[in-house]
């Protein structure tokens, strides 16, 4: 348990650091898609902080592990609307689609909360299904969306339309939604496991620290690419001054 | 979604090779797919990176002779149109989001 939280705790410092990045961005281009992953990843930071500190502590007060579930369900929601503002701005579908993900969020907890359910670790719960779905959509969606996208980003490169750095941060952000929706599975067989002994399985915190391991490098390379992974993935344009437009 | 760009770009194709307007445009969407363009919005950069790197090709394929000069009045007449468009908006995001 203690490594799942160590590697829970990078995640959303990780998220936070990422945060407030965007959130400075955001503040200076004004733009929506910014705004939105910054809201998300903020969201999802602090989430990850309530979850686990207490658990550092060695206590898991309800209070916390609600407030932490209430922000990560607020945080994932904001994660459909980014992809829809940059990949599907005015298809109706995906409109629907992200209210839609809205709704199971929003109803899946508050049919938990009323059958006194505030942790959210009882699968056998319908109200459960709800939820689950709603954390999982959003990242079926970032992954489909953005392997699309790098497969047409691949072609525009070639005739320097963009760069290989644009279509490599499409791949990453892909893996990433592979990675959150793995994450979820994991925590789905995590909550079974729970539900049944009342005790955490190592070997379920384990796979879920590898993955939020693997999902902050996803991130960090895609928000913060290190210069030799600049240089490595840039060195691939034909010519980087014609694809810098982006 | 406006397809401006894409209309008048198919339109002088078909002036230039003496095709019907239905096999400019199939012809353009083909070489648009193949630079992972979409019709849709596209911006005059990517119409003039399409119709110089992609188009020759395809006019080839299709029987007609000396392509660049169709594309060099191609671009003549429709590269040059004032367009902020771009059926790859999600490339900017992209390339903002690293700070780049």
């Amino acid at each position: 348990m203690e490594n799942a939280v160590l590697f829970e705790l990078l995640a959303g410092v990780v998220y936070l650091v990422a945060g407030v990045r965007l959130a400075v961005l955001a503040r200076r281009t004004r733009a929506i898609p910014e705004a939105l992953l910054t809201a998300a990843f903020l969201c999802l930071g602090l989430s990850y902080m309530f979850y686990n500190i207490p658990l550092m502590q060695g206590s898991e007060p309800v209070w916390s592990t609600f407030t932490g579930r209430l922000l990560a369900a607020l945080g994932i929601g904001f994660l459909p609307f980014f992809t829809l503002r940059v990949f599907r701005g005015k298809a109706a579908w995906a409109k629907l689609l992200a209210g839609a993900n809205v709704l199971l969020l929003v109803v899946g907890i508050s049919l938990a909360v009323l059958n006194g359910d505030f942790e959210g670790y009882t699968v056998s719960a319908p109200w459960f299904w709800l939820e689950w779905c709603g954390y999982m959509l959003p990242y079926v969606w970032i992954a489909s969306e953005a392997f699309l996208a790098y497969s047409s980003a691949r072609k525009r490169k070639r005739i320097g339309l963009t760069s290989a750095m644009v279509t490599n941060r499409y791949l990453l952000w892909g893996l990433y939604g592979v990675l959150g929706m793995a994450a979820n599975c994991v925590t789905l067989a995590m909550y079974r496991a729970y539900e049944a002994t009342q005790v955490w399985q190592a070997e379920w915190d384990v796979g879920f620290g590898g993955l939020e391991m693997l999902s902050i490098a996803m991130m960090w390379l895609v928000f913060f690419p290190p210069r030799f992974y600049r240089r490595w993935i840039g060195g691939q344009d034909a010519d980087p001054a014609a694809a810098g437009g982006g | 979604m406006s397809t401006e760009l894409f209309d008048q770009a198919a339109e002088e194709l078909a002036r230039q090779t003496d095709w019907t307007l239905l096999t400019a445009r199939g012809t353009l969407r083909i070489a648009m797919k193949a630079g992972g363009v979409e019709p849709n919005g596209v911006g005059s950069r990517e119409l003039r990176a399409v119709v110089e790197q992609l188009m020759p090709r395809e006019l080839e394929l299709r029987g007609i002779g000396e392509p660049e000069l169709v594309c060099a009045a191609l671009i003549e007449r429709v590269g040059d149109v004032v367009s902020d468009r771009s059926s790859s908006d999600s490339d900017e995001v992209f390339r903002r989001l690293a700070g780049d």
